[in-house]
């Protein structure tokens, strides 16, 4: 599984992308995994103060796909798949 | 009045004789100011059959009721007439302070007709108005024109000109101020070039007045604390830009590389993303009038062949001289977007013309003894030789300066232009984004991404979610999109603001501003009036539903990978829903009774 930052998220997790050996496991799940791994200041960026919830401010894309639109935070990972992740951004 | 001041210029450049006339408040309540109520004047001034180029154009430089006032990203302006690349209604838009200066000068708008004998420039100081020559400063670049000019008048002068693009009439020179801020789309600096107008100068020292002075601040303080709260407004784009939107349509599988031809994910993304930017060549931000945002880009290229500094490039232009030309090279990316800003051309169709011509050299079509240079996919120190060439139609560059559509055309290959009505579309694949692709194929000036911003809920999330990949709601949303940004548009504030705020903030800072009794829903009205008004004058110009289209591309060959892989665009199905919410027939023809409605 690649994982993939952008923006601030970069600092945050300290690197833009990084492989993890990981079973499949769900969008939450892979977040709590990724601040454990990365302590803190990543965490409160992804995950809401009570631990429970994805930030509303995370776009979280699997294989390019918003998990908006597949099962939210339950969404599977599969141990192939690119996992993107940005704050909200804008531009045009 | 309050917001407006009320005093419009006219220019006659043929006769030289500048007057000041009023303008009519019931008129600027119907049409708001900018956008709108510059497209009014134009339409009822000019006839139909007028030539972009004729003495009998007119060029129309209005800002509005909130354009200078304590609003927030209050500094925008807009340019109307017919767009030389077009043939449509031509508006662009721009921020910087030109605008703002302008109103502290006593005046609106300027409406410019004739032609003038000799190149000449208008200086606007506190109330008065004079023409004067520019003979000396026909062929200098931007930067070279308002250095120039500011000396020559005031060091606090701004302002607003054309490069050598403009004089040259390439079909998308843009109108340039304070030197990299540009109302850049359609070619509507060819219009003030075919005039001799090389540019405008205001210096003003004098104010606006509001109708409801504590109201309106309070709610503009109002407005400017939810900007500033939200992620997006308050620190994103003041961070990164707009360029950081590279990666995420990137990965969104909706980035067009090379011509649109081979799909929309580019592996080489991040070299010209916002990130790489920042880490690269950012020096600094930077606002215009009154923004909190500042998303501008100061930027720097230190050294190799690409040495140069300026401001961008925007997400657009790094795109389209970027993955749209198969090159990932930043640095010859600024360099040629500060060609652009030096010479006054717009990036997206420079870029795009040049993945055009490289998609024709692949197929065949065009040789490299005939273009006269390695303008091929991937080629990045020939995109800024061919940038130069274009801007003085020298060479193949004459080619070029006539936009994707006629240059392939010209070869029998008008389906290799990526362009709606001529003019070429920007970096959302209408493939992977259905409503983008909806929202090109009705642009009232052609293909354009800021008449309708759908990519806002498709990939930001802003302020709804919606599938990119479904087409379900999209033409619902796009309406209110377009007619949400011809009000935006009109009233004189960054579109960017729509990012943090809606109608309700806007609808108070405009009522407080003009003291017009507005409700939220005729303020959103409004912008069907402006839209449905445009459409009559395209309408008017022999544009039909065939002209609501896509190139073939995007209808017929579906996307070869990524989140979109096997989709076209499903115009079919969007189209005949969106013409009937607009209360238009199956023809895309406004009905009697909707423009009864909006009184037009």
């Amino acid at each position: 599984m690649i994982v993939k930052y952008f923006a601030y998220f970069r600092k945050d997790a300290g690197c833009k992308e990084e492989t993890l050996l990981l079973a499949p496991l769900r969008a939450l799940e892979l977040l709590e995994k990724l601040s454990e791994i990365h302590g803190q200041r990543l965490q409160k960026s992804l995950l809401t103060t009570d631990l429970t919830e994805i930030h509303p401010d995370v776009i979280f894309l699997i294989d390019g796909r918003n998990i908006d639109f597949i099962d939210g935070k339950n969404s599977m990972i599969s141990e192939n798949a690119v996992v993107s992740l940005f704050p909200r951004v804008a531009g045009g | 009045m309050y917001g407006l001041i009320g005093r419009l210029l006219r220019v006659n450049l043929t006769t030289g004789v500048v007057a000041e006339e009023a303008i009519s408040e019931s008129m600027a309540k119907k049409y708001l100011g900018g956008r709108g109520l510059g497209t009014k004047i134009y339409m009822d001034e000019v006839a139909k059959d007028t030539d972009v180029f004729s003495p009998d154009n007119k060029i129309i430089l209005l800002t509005g009721p909130l354009t200078g006032t304590f609003a927030t990203s209050a500094g925008r302006l807009m340019w109307i007439t017919k767009a030389p690349l077009t043939g449509t209604i031509g508006c662009a838009n721009s921020g910087g302070e030109f605008g703002p200066e302008l109103k502290f000068a006593g005046f609106d708008g300027v409406i410019f007709e004739g032609k003038s004998e000799k190149p000449v420039y208008l200086y606007v100081n506190n109330g008065k108005a004079e023409l004067r020559s520019a003979e000396d400063l026909w062929g200098k670049t931007v930067f070279e024109t308002t250095d120039q000019l500011v000396a020559a008048t005031d060091p606090d002068a701004k302002v607003c000109c054309i490069g050598p693009a403009g004089e040259n009439r390439v079909l998308y020179a843009g109108i340039m101020n304070e030197k990299n801020r540009a109302a850049g789309r359609g070619g509507l600096g060819a219009v003030m070039g075919s005039k001799n107008l090389k540019a405008v100068v205001a210096r003003g020292t004098g104010g606006i007045k509001v109708a409801d002075n504590a109201g309106f601040l309070a709610a503009c303080t109002e407005a400017r604390d939810k900007l500033k709260a939200h992620p997006v407004t308050g620190a994103g784009l003041g961070a990164y830009g707009t360029e950081i939107l590279v990666n995420i349509i990137n990965a969104s599988g909706g980035l067009p590389i090379n011509n649109w031809r081979d799909g929309a994910v580019d592996k080489n993304a991040d070299d010209i993303s916002g990130e790489t930017l920042v880490e690269k060549y950012l020096v600094r931000n930077k606002g215009c009038f009154g923004c909190s945002m500042a998303c501008g880009r100061v930027t720097k290229v230190k050294d190799g062949p690409y040495k140069s500094s300026g401001e961008g490039p925007e997400y657009e232009a790094a795109w389209a001289l970027g993955s749209s030309c198969g090159i990932n090279d930043l640095a010859a990316i600024c360099k040629v977007n500060f060609i652009c800003n030096e010479y006054g051309m717009d990036p997206i169709t420079l870029g795009s013309t040049f993945a055009c011509a490289m998609e024709m050299f692949d197929k065949g079509l065009l040789t490299v003894d005939e273009m006269g240079g390695n303008l091929v996919f991937g080629d990045a120190p020939s995109i800024v030789e061919f940038a130069l060439k274009t801007a003085k139609r020298e060479g193949f560059g004459d080619k070029l300066a006539e936009g994707s559509y006629r240059l392939a055309e010209s070869y029998g290959a008008p389906e290799l232009s990526m362009s709606v009505k001529k003019q070429e579309m920007p970096a959302y694949d209408g493939r992977s984004l259905q409503g983008m692709g909806l929202e090109y194929a009705t642009s009232n000036r052609g293909g354009c991404h800021v008449r309708g911003y759908l990519t806002s809920p498709e990939i930001l999330g802003l302020p709804v979610k919606l599938d990119p990949l479904v087409t379900e709601g999209k033409a619902a949303m796009l309406k209110i999109f377009q007619d949400l940004t011809a009000v935006v548009d009109s009233i004189g504030i960054c579109l960017f603001t729509t990012f943090g705020m809606g109608l309700p903030e806007i609808g108070k800072m405009l009522r407080t501003c003009t003291g017009w009794d507005l409700s939220d829903e005729e303020i959103l009205a409004t912008g069907d009036r402006i839209w449905n008004l445009e459409k009559l004058y395209n309408l008017g110009q022999g544009f039909t539903k065939a002209d609501d289209t896509l190139p073939p591309r995007l209808l017929h060959e579906p996307l070869p990978e990524g989140p979109a892989k096997g989709k076209v665009c499903e115009l079919d199905v969007m189209l005949p829903e969106y013409y009937n919410l607009r209360g238009w027939d199956k023809d895309g023809v406004p009905a009697k009774a909707k423009l009864t409605e909006l009184g037009l």
